[in-house]
């Protein structure tokens, strides 16, 4: 079975020399066309979240390794494939203000992709598939079309950008911190609909933020990034619930909880992560940070041990007799069990009738 | 509203109001707020962007400029109403008794001075016969306090992180020991681990010092895990103000329900939850609200006529 999205060995680094900057290694991981997957990437800025992202959506060309769509190079592929591509993976941008032209109606962004993918007939159907991708996200045609980006609020916009995605009829889509320029009463209604739309469609995403909280949300696996390095990947519930690595546990316990009556634990102090180029063939990422740091953290970086069926962590900590390495391949994980809470979805929710 | 209190506030805010003067009309951007801060209190105002939060931090440090005026009430600091004060006089103020640490401080440092260079900037802003050495020994004392090492001092900002550049903000705001600090948006562009260390920072400091603290925020987690006191604003307004464990617990306000009660938990997975409370509910406009106290120490606005 060829999976949909695949990127194998990917590497990106920026500059050269004394300026070089490795911002993703040797990363594997695939989205299946077939069995649909809501996949949080959540890191700290530096961590190679965008990057991976850039890098999946065909807009930057891997320093090392490649990305494939449906088995052929995205970045040697051209013509029908990359018109497939564009179509079946679909990105969703930070900023809800930015993918809008101020002089057009919001219509305009709806109504483009739809000529240019030819998906729809007539103007009446058309209309229809507008109207139908906006309630798909929880919004009123009625309020929406016609409107202007700025008559909109930011949760809206951002609604809309999804609905644009959404009547092309993707089985991927890839969001980018959807949510962090929303305001937090509006934040939920986004998150919300994402969710609808991967099991009312069955639609894979790929959902990048720095916020663990709404990656506990909404994501079904998560994978950690640490200065572009898998820190641990696993069920979400797992990996926030008990996260095993010492940075996602500095991470976890570093969230500021909306109650007064539980406060951060005892005062921390943990240096911040350095500004010089880590000596990646021999150091663990984390090891200038790490309070449980070991002499072998400074002398090689650590594979991925697979520490469950679902979870595998990169730290020597976890390098028990016997246990499996599964190298920067992610895909090991996330096959080696089913990772969807749900399988089926299977609770007559699901709306098999693709939009577009 | 203010409550009988046992000492004397350090601030006190009455019916605060700040207007633009625009082209196509005035928008009132802090419409009639009013709260006080106790000595070493940690107060936090909530709200979204355009809620009036920053700008009624800006109106309190005497920093609204044209076409923004203060058009009504007063700030009275250490017993002296701080709105009716020449310019001179209000810049003798800021930083000696009320500092501000600003939003996104690799901006505010300047970036072609050192950071010593700023110490003696401000100490002398005030007392301008400090000697070299007496600046000097201030400094790492402040620096000590927010611990960073001495040998920062020597260091340009671009030679800071992030982390850095904040905790040189804070050592920067204490350094004439005001009895207010109004941190806005202190750490939102930090990361988490940093946020946390220095938000710890920031209170260990206040502590010291015994200062007050008026913390601005949307993110209210952090604000749960900072502050005594909790107010919300909502279009300009003040729409609930209270101890932040009853705020917390039962929000009185529907834009304070849906705030609290749509927040993402890391308890319970269900994204529809949270959606459904933020669409359900309606949130009445604040406009002509005025507050009532629901409970004691609690505030709550309310539509005038259902009031009484």
């Amino acid at each position: 079975m060829t999976p949909l999205l695949e990127a194998r060995e990917l590497g990106q680094v920026f500059g050269t020399g004394d300026k070089r900057t490795v911002a993703l290694e040797n990363l594997t991981l695939s989205f299946d066309a077939d069995t649909p997957s809501f996949t949080a990437i959540v890191g700290e800025s530096g961590s190679g979240k965008t990057t991976l992202a850039r890098s999946l959506l065909g807009f930057l060309r891997p320093s090392s390794g490649a990305v494939y769509f449906r088995g052929e190079d995205l970045y040697s592929t051209g013509g029908a494939g990359l018109r497939r591509f564009r179509r079946e993976v679909q990105a969703i941008f930070q900023d809800p203000f930015e993918v809008y032209n101020p002089f057009y109606t919001v219509d305009h962004m709806l109504a483009t992709p739809i000529r240019k993918f030819g998906l729809a007939p007539s103007r009446t159907q058309a209309r229809d598939l507008m109207e139908r991708s906006l309630r798909a996200v929880g919004l009123e045609p009625k309020e929406t079309l016609g409107r202007y980006p700025h008559q909109l609020s930011g949760g809206q916009r951002q609604r809309l950008t999804v609905a644009r995605a959404l009547l092309i009829g993707p089985r991927l889509i890839i969001a980018d911190e959807p949510v962090s320029m929303i305001d937090a009463s509006l934040r939920a209604t986004v998150l919300e609909s994402l969710r609808r739309l991967h099991e009312d469609f069955d639609i894979s995403f790929v959902y990048i933020t720095h916020d663990l909280t709404t990656a506990y949300q909404v994501s079904d696996n998560v994978i950690v990034l640490y200065r572009g390095r898998v820190a641990e990947v696993g069920d979400v519930e797992q990996v926030i619930k008990q996260p095993e690595h010492p940075y996602t546990q500095l991470l976890v316990g570093s969230i500021p909880i909306a109650d007064p009556d539980r406060p951060w634990a005892e005062d921390i102090n943990v240096p911040e992560a350095g500004e010089r180029e880590l000596d990646r063939e021999h150091a663990c990422a984390f090891a200038d940070r790490c309070p449980q740091v070991m002499p072998r953290c400074t002398q090689s970086p650590p594979p991925l041990y697979r520490t469950h069926d679902n979870r595998a962590v990169s730290c020597f900590l976890y390098d028990r007799d016997g246990e499996e390495t599964v190298e920067g391949d992610v895909r090991k994980i996330f096959r080696s069990s089913d990772l969807r809470p749900d399988p089926a979805g299977g609770d007559g929710r699901r709306n098999q009738t693709d939009p577009a | 509203m203010t409550a009988p209190a046992a000492t004397e506030p350090v601030l006190q805010v009455t019916d605060l109001a700040v207007e633009y003067r625009m082209r196509h009309g005035t928008v009132r951007a802090v419409n009639g707020v009013s709260f006080d801060i106790q000595p070493g209190e940690r107060l936090g105002l909530a709200g979204e962007s355009g809620s009036g939060k920053s700008t009624a931090a800006m109106a309190i440090m005497g920093l609204i400029r044209s076409p923004g005026r203060v058009t009504q009430g007063s700030v009275v600091l250490n017993g002296r109403d701080v709105t009716r004060l020449e310019a001179e006089q209000m810049r003798r103020i800021r930083l000696a008794d009320m500092a501000m640490i600003p939003q996104g401080a690799m901006n505010s440092l300047n970036p072609v001075r050192r950071v010593r260079t700023h110490f003696a900037d401000s100490i002398r802003a005030h007392s301008a016969r400090v000697g070299d050495r007496e600046v000097r020994r201030r400094m790492v004392e402040l620096l000590g306090m927010v611990d960073l090492g001495e040998e920062v001092a020597d260091l340009y900002p671009l030679e800071l992180s992030g982390g850095m550049k904040q905790r040189v903000c804070i050592a920067l705001s204490i350094c004439l020991q005001p009895r207010v600090i109004i941190a806005d948006e202190p750490t939102s562009a930090l990361d988490v681990v940093m946020q946390r260390q220095v938000m710890q920072t920031l209170r260990a400091v206040q502590e010291t010092l015994g200062a007050a603290v008026l913390l601005i925020g949307h993110d209210m987690g952090l604000l749960a895990q900072f502050v005594d006191r909790l107010g919300v604003m909502y279009e300009g307004k003040l729409v609930e103000l209270g101890p932040v464990r009853s705020v917390f617990r039962e929000p009185l306000h529907p834009y304070t329900q849906v705030l609290i009660r749509s927040l993402p938990s890391l308890d319970e997975r269900d994204p529809v939850r949270a959606a459904k409370i933020a669409q359900s509910t309606r949130v009445p406009s604040a406009v002509n609200a005025v507050m009532t106290e629901a409970r004691p120490g609690h505030w709550v606005a309310v539509e005038e006529a259902v009031s009484r």
